[in-house]
């Protein structure tokens, strides 16, 4: 009675989660290896979520899919041209069977796909989507993102990341990556991850890949209680959400990464939501800064001007890059608490930025009150 | 130790099975299609199965004129397998029976690699009769399935479903294929499907209507609406695939290359995946699971 007694205890101590994934603040993603068909994605992911991320709301944890269309296209002809019509059929089945577990593939069919480089294996058709899904989360969720990718994932992984650095670094800034069976040589943002010592897949690639000697090394090997009945030693299922130990790797992995991102000092800072800018002024030089988000919009603006007869305020709405939506111009000679209005229309995309910056220039007996909306029905009458 | 040598002895008896039996009184399925006298003959008896199987050599009678090589010397992908193939125009009326010894390897794997997972499960030991006038009007065989009963150890059962026939390469024809008995999963794949499963009619019922659909997304390949929703069908009943005690990989590993065993039809699943692109994720749908 002890015995099972104790033996449910360290379950139970087994099965608790460390620390907690969920903060509303981070959102989980899992990109896939390859040859996964959309409908094994989820599944996939589901699995994850019970092995690593069992504290997170299903919600809070998502694909992002892709699959190697362009590679598989390039093969099959290549795999036509092997037989006879009699031969097809065995052809084209074990072509299928060697994509699925590399191990089982003649090192000729391996060659084949070592021909490809990282960037060759990314295609931006499915690349761009998964950096559209990380924008949104991040400006318009206001979430951080903690990618997991297996296998081939991790070239994806690593080219959203690169991308995000180039042309959206403050998003980028707030992602990390857990790599599961890599056949990359890096992790992007200084990543963790994980690679059974008998991963075959991962074994055979150090071998045909160009860059074989650089993929990064195991981290994990198997004992006794681990072994598991997949002789590729590569799923992600069978071979590295199966053995408690490995799992629990993974999971500290992403618990890390999240919490680099948490720190003080880290560098991702989520963006702030927008409320209608409010400001006042007198004489002298302003600029302002007004975050508005992603998403097209029609702002609007208000300015009252008060002041003596000598009283001039000019004023410049420019994006990031200094180039102006709007402008204004005008003097006391029209009166105190005159009120101007005009609108501008906003395009975060078109603009590639998330906000604006105002440029005031005041000067005379001025006094100027202005308020500039979100685009979205706030008001500033 | 005590592994290696378990494994030694299913390796025995899977050999001596092949050997012994010969031609069952009682065949269930055939694999092997007719010949006619006079008219050139070709088979090609498959060994690339295992990761070390091979077919090593023949016993009982050939048609005369049709002779049996061990091809060894295959290139390209289809590099590692002795494959059997028969060849010849056979001369002589009759009834013709042979066996030929499958090996299937498994005690030169290492002994991690031994327990009856994934590919090992798809592993299937012919033993393949030619009878009949012609070569065969009637021919007769019978398959034989090992099914794992613990990690490494494998028994030894005949597949009794009534299976329908292979279609062999007019199955392959059109990306449809050939569905002669109607139950909306081409002859191939159900053979495939039941050969791999042939003690679970859980995991049959489960991977037949994955089947069925992952074959109707081919048919709608350009239509991403379509691809979506039948993949969302596919994802439906893959739900189902623990309660049926089938192993997660199986889509990859077993549906994958039955379903795509042809240029045409993995043409289309790729041009279905490329159809998804932008399209965003799938539906969640519920099956009824079996």
């Amino acid at each position: 009675m002890i015995k099972i007694a104790f033996s449910c205890l360290l379950l139970t101590l087994m099965l608790v989660p460390s620390a907690y994934c969920a903060d509303g603040e981070t959102t989980y993603f899992f990109i896939n290896g390859m040859n996964v068909a959309p409908d094994e994605a989820p599944r996939l992911r589901q699995r994850l979520q019970t092995r690593v991320l069992l504290d997170v709301p299903s919600g809070d944890v998502k694909n992002l899919y892709q699959d190697n269309d362009a590679a598989f296209s390039t093969m099959i002809d290549r795999v036509r041209a092997q037989g006879n019509a009699d031969s097809q059929r065995e052809l084209f089945k074990n072509f299928w069977k060697w994509l699925d577990d590399l191990s089982l593939a003649p090192s000729s069919f391996r060659q084949q796909l070592a021909t490809l480089d990282e960037a060759a294996y990314v295609q931006s058709a499915w690349l761009q989507p998964m950096v559209a899904a990380l924008r949104d989360n991040y400006y318009n969720k206001r979430r951080k993102a903690v990618v997991v990718a297996h296998s081939q994932g991790n070239f994806y992984a690593n080219q959203l990341v690169n991308y995000l650095r180039s042309f959206d670094p403050a998003v980028a800034a707030c992602v990390t990556v857990v790599g599961v069976a890599t056949p990359a040589t890096y992790v992007a943002n200084s990543g963790s991850y994980e690679t059974r010592s008998d991963d075959t897949v991962i074994n055979l690639a150090r071998v045909d890949f160009p860059w074989g000697r650089s993929i990064l090394p195991p981290t994990w090997s198997p004992t006794g209680p681990d072994l598991v009945p997949d002789p590729s030693g590569h799923t992600l299922i069978g071979s590295y959400l199966g053995p408690n130990s490995l799992s629990q790797r993974i999971r500290n992995d992403v618990l890390s990464g999240k919490q680099s991102l948490d720190a003080t000092g880290s560098a991702c800072v989520l963006p702030q939501v927008c409320s209608p800018l409010r400001t006042s002024g007198g004489s002298g030089n302003y600029l302002v800064s007004h975050f508005l988000g992603t998403g097209a919009r029609d702002v609007s603006v208000r300015t009252d001007l008060g002041g003596l007869l000598d009283a001039e305020l000019r004023m410049n709405i420019c994006d990031a890059d200094g180039v102006r939506f709007c402008w204004f111009s005008g003097n006391g000679n029209v009166g105190p608490g005159t009120t101007f209005r005009f609108k501008f229309h906003f395009d975060a995309a078109v603009n590639a930025t998330a906000g604006i910056e105002i440029l005031l220039e005041a000067s005379g007996h001025s006094n100027w009150n202005l308020c500039v909306d979100c685009g979205d029905g706030s008001t500033c009458n | 130790m005590r592994n290696w040598l378990l494994g030694f002895c299913v390796f025995a008896f899977l050999c001596s099975s092949a050997w012994a039996d010969g031609c069952p009184t009682a065949c269930a399925d055939c694999t092997l299609p007719n010949g006619q006298v006079g008219q050139f003959y070709k088979l090609t008896l498959y060994a690339n199965i295992g990761k070390f199987s091979k077919i090593t050599g023949v016993t009982g009678n050939l048609p005369p004129g049709v002779s049996v090589n061990i091809d060894q010397n295959v290139t390209g992908w289809d590099s590692h397998p002795h494959n059997l193939v028969l060849v010849g125009t056979p001369s002589q009326p009759g009834t013709y029976v042979f066996n030929y010894k499958f090996e299937n390897g498994i005690v030169w794997e290492p002994i991690e690699y031994i327990p009856g997972y994934g590919n090992y499960i798809t592993q299937k030991i012919q033993i393949d009769c030619i009878q009949g006038t012609g070569i065969s009007s009637l021919p007769r065989s019978v398959i034989y399935v090992p099914i794992p009963i613990d990690d490494d150890i494998y028994v030894i059962v005949p597949v009794e479903q009534n299976l329908p026939r292979d279609p062999g390469v007019a199955g392959d024809a059109t990306v449809t294929g050939i569905d002669s008995n109607g139950d909306g999963v081409r002859d191939d794949v159900e053979r495939g499907i039941v050969y791999a499963y042939p003690k679970n009619p859980k995991a049959q019922t489960v991977l037949f209507e994955m089947a069925k659909y992952y074959q109707a997304v081919l048919a709608n390949s350009t239509s991403a609406a379509a691809v979506q929703q039948y993949f969302g069908i596919v994802a439906a009943w893959g739900a189902c695939l623990d309660a049926a005690a089938v192993e997660p990989e199986v889509e990859g590993r077993l549906l994958r290359p039955l379903v795509l065993n042809s240029y045409d039809r993995s043409y289309n699943y790729i041009l279905a995946l490329r159809s998804l692109q932008g399209a965003g994720p799938i539906p969640e749908m519920m099956a009824a699971c079996p």
